[in-house]
Formats: C-alpha cells, structure tokens, sequence
C-alpha cells in the first residue's frame, strides 16, 4: 500500500502516533526556536536605527514613522490592551496562581441561634476556581501579547530595511491582500483556532490543572478556598484509597469490553444488513434503507429515554414476552448486572446499524466485482465469501474508522446514562453501578459528588486509555505499513 | 444447472427479504410506538397494548397552546434559531480549516493537525463548568448565543471527514486556476465549494442535528432561563421522575415533534450524506 | 505579513477581553462591598406584622420556584411586596425545580436566586459549600413549624433555611373497588385481598427513598455525624429485629403480590392490576385521573413480623426555602423567605395545589384537614424518620437492599439478609 492510497483518517493516526514519538524532538526544536528567537530579537535592537529601538517600548513607532501608519496603531493599540489588561484585571490573578487563593472564611459577626450553638455570618472564601480560569486566561494572553510584541520589532526593522533599500513600504491594503493569497491559511484559521483555543483549549487545560487541586465538594466558594495538591488524586486511583481504587480498575475493564463489543456488533452487524440491502436482485433497496435510517433522525435521548421503559421490569418488551408465552417470569434488562450489560450492548446495536449501514454501503460497491467473480467460480459459500473477501478488505480500507469508533465508545455517554444510569448498583464500588463507564462515573462524580477533582483526574486517564489504545491498534494494523512514507 | 442456481438465488433472496422485513419492523418499532403513544386518547401512561382504544390529537394541541409549564414553541423556535446559526458557522469553521489542511502548505500546519486530533480524545464533561465562566466573563450566560457559541466552537476539531473529501478532488484543478490567476481565495470559494456539495451537506446536517439532541449543555449555560431552553432539554426535564406521570403524553408528541424537521431533512439528504461520509471517510 | 494579520486579530480579541474584563472587576467588588456590608440583625416582625429590613431600599432579589408553583409564588411575592407600599423592591420570579436548585446554586451562586426551594437532603451540601445564610429569626421559624421540618432544615445545630413543606414522603394509594379501608391498616391483609382478586401491590424497591422502609421498620436508627458526614447506626431493639422485618417484606416480594417497580410503572398499573401503590403526594393527582373516586389514600400499613404487627416506619422529607449567603439584601431576602413560608403561603399551597405544610396552623387548615392524602401523610409522619442530612451513600445503599429482597429468588436466610444489612450499613458512610 503506497502512501497515496492512505485515507484521511490513516494519515490522521499516523499523525498521532509520530506526534506522542517525536515529542523529545519537539521539545528540543522548541527551546532551539525560543532561543533563536531571542537572539534575533537583540540583534534587530542592535542593528536598527532609533526608530526600532524606540519600537521596542511603543509598539508600531517604527512602522508608524516610516508610513505604515494603520498597521503602527494597530501595534500600539495592542500595546495599551495589553498593560491595561494586566493591571486592571489579570495581574491578580497571575499573582494567585501559586496560591489560588489566600482568603479564608472569617466571622463578620456572630449570630445568636437560641440553642447550644452560635451561627455567624461570615466572610466569602476566594473563589479559587475563577482565579485559576483567568489566571490560565490571562497566561495565553500573556503568551499571546509577547508574540504580538516580538512580530512587531520585527516588522519595525524590516520596514526600515525595506526603506533604506529605497523601496516603498507595503501599503497596509496590499499586506490584506495577501490574505487572500499567499497567506490565505492565515485566514482561514484564525476564526476556527481562536474559537477552539478559547473553548476548546483554555477549557481543556483548567480541566487538567483541577486534577492536581483539592476542588471537591468540601472545597468550594464561596465557603472554601481550594489548594494545590500534586497528584494525590491519581495516588487515590492507583491504590491509596482501596475502593476508588478497585472501582477505576473495575469500570476500566468494563468500559475496554464494552468499547469492543459495541464497536464490533455495530460494524459488522451493520455491514451484513448493507450488503443484504444493496444485494443484486433486491428490490426496494430505498425503502428497506428509509427503514433504518429513520431512527437516525429521531434524538437519540429520545429513542433510548424510551427504550428504558420498554425494556423496564413490566415494560411493554416483558408483558409481549409473557403474552407469546415466550418466558414465565420478566427478564431482568437493566436490573440484573450481566444481563444489563448485554442490554445495552443490544440498545446500543439499534442505535449504531443504521450510521454503519450508510457509512459502509459506498464503501461495499467499491469492492472489485473480480474477487467475487473467482470466489464463485471456486464455489465458496456466502458465509465464506464475507469472512474471506468482505470483512478483510473492509477491515483494510476502514481501520481508522474502527478506531475513532472505538475511541467514541469508550466516550459513549448517551446510551448508558439514559438506558441504565450506571445501573444496577454495586455496593462494592464507589459511587458507581455495574453498567458504569469510567465516563459515566466522571459526570457523575463531577455534577451529582461536586467532586471535580477525582472527575478531573479520571478525565485525564481516559484520554491516556483512548490515546494507547489508538497507537496500539494503528501500531498493529495492515495500514501501519509504509507510514514513513507518508509526510 | 441454471435452473438450481435460480432457485437457489430465489430462495436466498426470500431469505434476504424476511429478515430485511424483520429487523426493520424492529428498528421502526419504537419509532411506531412512540407515535402511538402520542395520539392515545385514554389515560394510563403505561400500558401493555401497542394501539390504542381512541385516537386523538389532543397531546399534540396541549403541546402548543398550554405553556404556563413547559413552553414547548417557543423552545422549537430556540432550537431551530441556535440550530440554523451553529450550523452556518460549524460547516464555514469546518470547511475552511479542511480545505486549509489538504491545499495549503505552510510551517506549522503538522502541529495544528496534530492538536486538533489529540484534543476530542478528551471526554468534554469537565470542561463545561469553564466554559460556563468565560461566557459569564463576556456576560452571555443564559442567552441562545453562547449556546450557539458552544455547540459551533469546537466543530472545526472534526476536519478530518471533509478533508478527506477536499483530498480527493484532483489538484490538477487548482493549479489551472492558478495559472489562470486566481487567487486562494477564488479557488476556494469558485472552484472547490461549488465541487464540494456532499460534504458540505453533510456538515450542514450533522451540525443542525446537534443542537436538538443536547440535554447536558444548556442546563448548565441556561441555569434558570427557561425562555433560552431548547427542546432536548426541555423534553428532558418533562421526562424527569416527577414531571413524567403528569406530562407523559406531552413528551412523546413533543419527541415527535422534534423528529419531523430532523427526518425530513434526513431524508431528503440522505444520498449526499452518504456520499459525502464515503468520500471522506475511504477514498484516499 | 502573515503573523501580522495574526497580531491584529489579537489585539482586537484583547482589546475586547480588557473590556469585557474592566465589566467583570466592576461588578466583582461591588459583590465584595455588599459581603462586607452583610451584618444580620435579628429582623422581627413587629406588632403590624412587617419586618424590620433596615435601611434597605431599592431592593432587587430573585426568588426561584418549581415549574408548578411560578403562578402562586408570583401573587404570594407581590403580596409581599405591598406590605412595603414605601420601598421599591424589584423580585423576580424564576423557574428552578427544587432538586435542581442545589446544581445551579454550586455552578454559579452569583447567577443563583436569593431565596430558592431546595428537599432536605440537599441542605448538607449547600451549608458545606457556604452557600447558605443561618436564620436569623430562628425563635419564631422554630415555634412555628413541625418539630421534624425544623430538625430537617438544622445542621448541626444552627438552623439554615425555612421549613416549606412537609409532604416529600410516601403513603398507601389503593383502589377502593378492590381493598377496603380497614383491609389497609395491614401489609399481610393487603396481599391477601389483592391476590385474591388477582391484583398486586407495588413498591418501588429499587430506590433508597422507599426500600429504606425494610429496616427502618425493625428499628434501624441513625444518627449524623456532622465532622465527617457519615452515619452511627443503631436498632431500637437489636439487629435481629431488622433482619427478621427485612425477611418479612423479602417473603411478601417472593410470594408474588408485592411488586418492585418504578413508581411511573405503579401509577400506570391502576389501570391493570394494581390493587395499591406505596406513592408521593406528588402522583396524587396523576392517580386520582386514573381511579377517579375509587382513588383511597391511607398511611403506611402495618406489616406482621414473626406474628408481630409494626407499623412501616419511612423516610419523611422536607422542603424548605434557602437565603443564600452572598444576597445584596439578607434583610429583606429573609424577611421575604420567612413571609413566603409562614402560615399564609402555606395554607395557599395546600388549598390551590394540595402541598402538605410543615406549618402547624397551616396543618390545622380545612383544606389539609379535608383532604383525605394529605391527612395521610399527616399521620404517616408520627411513624417517621426526619430526612435530615444523611450520608451520600445511604441511597444507594437501600437501593441495594431492596433490590436484592424483590430479585426472583433471593436467599432469605437470616446470613444472606445479615450479610446484605452488614454491607448496606457499610456502604452508607461512602462518601
């Protein structure tokens, strides 16, 4: 298989995986381009003229004075953004990082209660967690500002250069011009990657600091400031409190079981109703695929809020079994810890089929017509020809799909939260039932325990599952060949 | 010889047709049920029978005329505001950041990549209750543009279908129009979009959807708005222990209600949302 | 160039992130001067019956309400506010479910209402967390209000918020063209009579709230440890008590009339076989559409325990209103909060939607007195246990249990039902 036949989700993981190996690299090409960086930043100081220099205080005055007047605002503008963030607003909290927060709760007055205890009215505790969220804020801004600020010692000696040189300094309509051309990456993603550095990135970050907090339910404005705590919360997971302990390697275990039993009923499941669907000789093959796909457009909180009753103790699914004649006593769906999760294995094939069916059906046709041909020829049976030609080539052409499934599954809230909510209970566990997936858990311990940290820090380790588990599996896979190819 | 290969055929496909018949009675039937549900006209909310006794369409004008509770029209029209909007900016963010990766060539495009494929590998939870804070930073918590904001945010991280796609357009256009003397810009709006309309359906459906099946996001943004819910939540919380006994028969018109838009839509789009998820997705 | 292009989009997003920020330090220490300048005095009403708010004028608040109640609350807040013809109060009316209440005041207290509506079972998290603001009038709330509702709205000793309701508990709803009144006094005579005529009697065992009643009714006891929130059990006779009343109801579940079931799943089977439910008031109305005037409500039965008839002891909850800590106004938010829970408004809950008052005159009001569920719960909740603050672990742990005794086939040996109660009591104090 040659480079070019790799689709885009091979490239993707191949990305990935050289992305987790190169990361020495990186971090060396990082510090060599922040030291070039700063060797090129003294030496434009050196070699430029007053005008530069000076640009290094007030931002844009080189540009300004040499004629790219909107663009020397512009800078300068940035410049007084900056200083008049910084004092107004995030110096404060940067100063609090360390700490977040040194205000405690203190008595404002003592109230009389008319019983053998006094109340008082107290003070507010700092609200640590808005001190780490702008704190992290204003750290990217920071970040930000200073790359601003270097462009812009740049671009005042360049203009200079570009002056002496005799030429006429860009005007600032041509440099926009650019954008659309020679810059057009530029931008086409600084609306997308500000939109996900904000929500996405700055986000994502507070999320793993709080795993290194004390941010639990006891821990929370406006009564109590929260700390710093390493990694206690993980020492608790890996077996320094035994239950939360055996419960994150107990719903680990389910979740990997889970994530392959749902992935694969789906795939292959749905892949045999395609190719009974879209068999020669099958008529209305519109109408059979209508069938399934209409449960696509019906909101999957819906159809599953709706499935936990059918399939409830005297739900309509057990009072038709028990009409038929079918069982004597109701089948325990959701009540009984393997039955329940063989349920939602079921449920959740209900749900997927229809997604494999319209994602595999292009794929199907564009199997050769010769590997068929000469499988009849050899007089293989139907069964055969799919274990043998089908599934091989589907596997071959479709394994980064299987993985983004996979790692979806494993991530996959809806059909366990509204089918069994983590049900049937486990005493044994903590705060978790026998269907629960580590995701599961983590909502769970974030919205109902307010235990944000412990839910952080299992956040934190399912990534560390799903990134394992896709560099295994593209490690393992045919399309792992000739990678090194790729670039 | 012939003559049994036919008959072997026809029997496979009797076979193929019986169970093609089944499993779609099977995945239609909560959806049947669902719409039954709705037009029951007698009480009890739980019952072992599939048709009812009387028909009427009484849920469904109690859905839009009683609101003091549940304002079910004016959270339709919340829905298929945010909707429509989120949708428009998801499919630009998610068109412009693919058609970036696979045309253009530029230094840090590897890392950008990189980034956007290891972030959805985190579960999003947790991330809610900052999100939630710098909204409230530029004072639009409770208001249907930070849940648009929201839910059109983070859709660029899915480039990789529809850059898939834009892969398998040749190149060989481009740089025709180049020599021509087009700029990026032009190419991107005057030769690939046009070229480019099954994903570009694709990401319009697939973000539209989105916003109607959410239950988790606007309880926290909307707090006690409840003029900004939408639907999904709103259906979520007629569905909640206690409210269900009372509005059992709201929800499930209200559910159907929901899936009209959505199945008409789907439906209609189906041949491009198959193409463009298979041209993504495989061609390579 | 490029990176150019990058820095302008920059400063602009900085420029509107100074902004938006100078908004926010400006609305930050306006909050900071009113926690300063919340000093409580003890707000009483005087001879007229008006409250003592202060200097406080201008007064914004917001009070939230379920879904259900936005209507009366409105015209109860508005009453309020013309006791005060000569201060301008501006109080909102939000919609907050009150078992939501306790999600939205920890997300954000600064969005949260004033006054909120909250069960008992949320008051540990909100007082921990700070969120909550101790009573002031403490004398007269306490006078006023059942014994129980007032134990349930105190933590550790210092009672934080206004006893509201006293009707978040369960009773018997039968059917009374199958079981009499007097066949519901007993749980054994009860199944009796259903599976005579072919009917059943539905309990829904799978949640902690009503399986808790197996033990409670052979006197399992237990007593909040406030340092570390756990539980100290104890049994009024001994442990074999329990056990032998856990096998009680264990045995009516395996003989086949006693049904585990949801309670949306009971409701429904009126209109099947059930002869009676073990229900909230809240399904009152949603029963009495099905049965109509055949609808009976009684208290919890007595059940018969190696030939001893005890009355079913249950979990009675509470809802109570809270003044959060960092209101603008505590005088008036607590005023109002003790005006909205007094004896008035709480007689109107009972009238206009048939809400159980934990107010003692308020229970005393014709429209309690005469209507046949609330006189019910009334009863029941003598043979009560107060839903104060319990360990996060105590649901769950019942749940267990109870699913454990109604599961078809479950060992009743008085091991497997000892081992069961052991790991119940264990896993209450998972915190």
């Amino acid at each position: 298989m040659d480079n070019g036949s790799m689709n885009a989700f091979q490239k993707v993981l191949f990305k990935i995986k050289s992305f987790f190996v190169g990361i020495p690299k990186v971090l060396f090409a990082f510090f060599f381009a922040i030291g070039n960086v700063l060797y090129k930043y003294g030496k434009r100081f050196k070699d430029g003229d007053f005008a530069v220099k000076l640009s290094y205080i007030i931002m844009g005055f080189g540009n300004a004075v040499r004629g790219q007047i909107i663009k020397g605002i512009l800078f300068l503008l940035a410049e007084a953004a900056y200083i008049l963030y910084m004092v107004s607003f995030g110096w404060q909290y940067i100063s609090e990082m360390f700490t977040l927060g040194t205000v405690h709760r203190s008595i404002i007055e003592m109230v009389d209660t008319g019983s053998s205890r006094t109340s008082a009215t107290l003070s507010t505790a700092s609200n640590s967690m808005l001190i780490m969220l702008f704190g992290l804020l204003t750290i990217f801004i920071t970040v930000a500002f200073l790359a601003i600020y270097v462009i812009s010692t740049k671009s005042a000696f360049k203009v200079m250069q570009t002056v002496k040189e005799g030429k006429k300094p860009a005007t600032f309509m041509s440099e926009l011009k650019e954008l659309l051309d020679s810059k057009f990456h530029c931008t086409m993603l600084t609306f997308p990657s500000l939109l996900v550095g904000i929500f996405t990135v700055i986000p994502l970050i507070f999320m793993i600091l709080i795993a290194f907090t004390s941010f639990d339910s006891n821990h929370q404005y406006p009564g109590f400031s929260f700390q710093w705590v390493g990694l206690e919360n993980f020492y608790d997971i890996f077996g320094g409190n035994a239950k939360k302990a055996a419960t994150f390697v107990s719903l680990t275990k389910w979740t990997l079981i889970w994530a392959v039993f749902a992935t694969f009923t789906n795939y292959i499941a749905g892949m045999i109703v395609a190719l009974m669907i879209n068999k020669k000789g099958i008529r209305f093959k519109s109408f059979f695929r209508t069938m399934f796909v209409l449960s696509v457009a019906v909101p999957q909180f819906v159809t599953l809020l709706l499935m936990r009753q059918m399939l409830n103790k005297y739900g309509i699914i057990n009072e038709m079994l028990t009409t038929f004649g079918w069982i004597q006593t109701e089948v325990p769906f959701l009540t009984d810890a393997f039955t329940a999760r063989v349920t939602v294995i079921v449920v959740n094939m209900w749900v997927g089929i229809p997604y494999t069916i319209l994602i595999t059906s292009g794929i199907l046709m564009n199997i050769p017509e010769e590997l068929y041909e000469s499988a009849k020829i050899d007089g293989a049976t139907p069964v055969v020809t799919f274990f043998k030609i089908t599934l091989p080539y589907m596997l071959f052409v479709t394994t980064p799909y299987l993985i983004t499934q996979f790692i979806g599954n494993i991530n996959n809230f809806n059909v366990i939260y509204l089918l069994t909510a983590g049900q049937p209970t486990n005493l044994s566990l903590y705060n978790a039932g026998d269907t629960d997936l580590l995701v599961t858990w983590l909502f769970a311990l974030s919205l109902n325990k307010n235990n944000y940290n412990l839910a952080a820090a299992v956040g934190i380790l399912v990534f560390v599952v799903c990134a394992g588990v896709s560099l295994l599996t593209y490690n393992f896979s045919n399309s792992a060949k000739n990678e090194e190819e790729f670039s | 010889m012939i003559k049994s290969y036919k008959v072997k055929k026809s029997l496979a496909d009797t076979i193929i047709y019986t169970l093609l018949t089944i499993m779609g009675a099977i995945w239609v039937f909560p959806l049947f049920w669902i719409v039954m549900q709705s037009l029951r006209g007698e009480g009890g909310n739980y019952v072992a029978y599939i048709i009812p006794h009387n028909f009427t369409l009484k849920h469904f004008i109690d859905l839009f005329t009683e609101k003091v509770v549940f304002d079910y029209p004016r959270w339709f029209l919340n829905t298929l505001f945010v909707s429509i909007c989120s949708c428009i900016i998801s499919t630009f963010s998610v068109l412009m950041v693919s058609y970036t990766f696979s045309r253009l060539r530029f230094k840090s495009r590897k890392f950008f990549m990189n980034f956007g494929m290891i972030l959805g590998m985190f579960p999003g939870f947790m991330t809610m209750i900052a999100i939630y804070y710098l909204l409230k930073l530029v004072n639009l918590t409770g208001t249907l543009a930070a849940l648009i904001i929201c839910y059109s945010a983070g859709a660029s991280l899915g480039y990789f279908i529809s850059k898939g796609f834009f892969d398998t357009i040749p190149r060989a256009l481009d740089e025709a129009a180049t020599i021509d003397g087009a700029t990026k810009n032009q190419i991107f709006w005057k030769i690939i979009l046009p070229m480019s309309k099954p994903i570009v359906v694709y990401t319009v459906l697939t973000s539209f959807i989105g916003p109607w099946a959410d239950f988790i996001l606007v309880r926290i943004i909307m707090g006690d708005k409840t003029p900004n819910y939408t639907v999904a939540y709103g259906l979520y919380t007629m569905s909640n222990d206690k409210n269900i006994k009372k509005f059992y028969f709201q929800f499930c018109s209200g559910a159907v209600v929901v899936a009209i838009p959505i199945t008409i839509l789907f439906l209609n789009m189906q041949k491009y949302y198959v193409e463009g998820v298979t041209g993504g997705a495989v061609k390579g | 160039m490029t990176k150019k292009t990058l820095a302008i989009i920059l400063a602009a997003m900085m420029l509107i992130a100074s902004l938006a920020a100078c908004g926010d330090g400006g609305t930050e220490s306006k909050t900071d001067s009113a926690t300063d300048s919340k000093v409580e005095s003890t707000v009483s009403a005087d001879e007229t019956g008006l409250w003592d708010l202060g200097d406080e004028n201008n007064i914004t608040l917001k009070v939230w309400g379920p879904s259900t109640q936005q209507e009366l609350l409105g015209k109860q807040v508005e009453a309020f506010k013309a006791l005060y013809p000569d201060l301008t109060m501006d109080i909102e009316i939000g919609q907050c479910e009150e078992s939501e209440a306790q999600t939205q005041v920890r997300n954000d207290i600064e969005a949260a209402a004033d006054i909120f509506a909250f069960p008992s079972d949320h008051l540990e998290n909100l007082v921990s967390s700070g969120s909550l603001g101790a009573v002031v009038n403490y004398g007269t709330v306490t006078a006023a209000n059942d014994a129980n509702s007032v134990a349930a709205a105190t933590y550790d000793d210092i009672l934080y918020a206004y006893p509201l309701t006293a009707d978040n508990s369960y009773i018997i709803f039968y059917d009374k063209t199958v079981l009499g009144a007097e066949d519901v006094t007993s749980l054994d005579k009860m199944c009796e009579v259903a599976a005579a005529a072919g009917k059943k009697i539905y309990v829904d065992a799978g949640n902690g709230f009503y399986a808790c009643i197996f033990s409670f009714t052979g006197g399992l006891t237990m007593k909040h440890n406030y340092a570390d929130g756990t539980e100290t059990y104890g049994y009024t006779t001994d442990e074999n008590a329990v056990v032998a009343s856990i096998q009680a109801f264990g045995k009516l579940f395996q003989d086949g009339t006693l049904v585990a079931a949801g309670t949306d799943v009971a409701v429904s089977a009126f209109t099947t076989d059930a002869a009676a439910i073990i229900d909230g008031t809240w399904d009152a109305a949603a029963i009495k559409d099905l049965l109509g005037d055949n609808m009976g409500a009684a208290k919890l039965p007595t059940i018969s325990v190696n030939g001893e008839d005890k009355q079913i002891i249950n979990l009675f909850g509470y809802k109570m209103l809270g003044v959060k800590s960092s209101t603008a106004f505590p005088k008036t938010a607590h005023a109002l909060a003790e005006y909205l829970s007094g004896a008035e408004c709480q007689t109107e809950k009972a009238t206009e939607l048939s809400i159980g008052p934990s107010n003692l005159e308020a229970a005393k009001s014709d429209a309690v007195v005469n209507n046949e569920v609330l006189k019910a719960v009334n009863e029941q909740s003598a043979f009560s246990i107060p839903q104060t603050s319990i360990a996060g672990g105590f649901w769950n742990a019942h749940k267990a249990l109870g699913e454990y005794i109604s599961a078809a086939g479950a060992d009743l040996s008085d091991e497997a039902i000892k081992a069961q109660l052991d790991d119940c009591l264990e896993a209450t104090n998972d915190i």
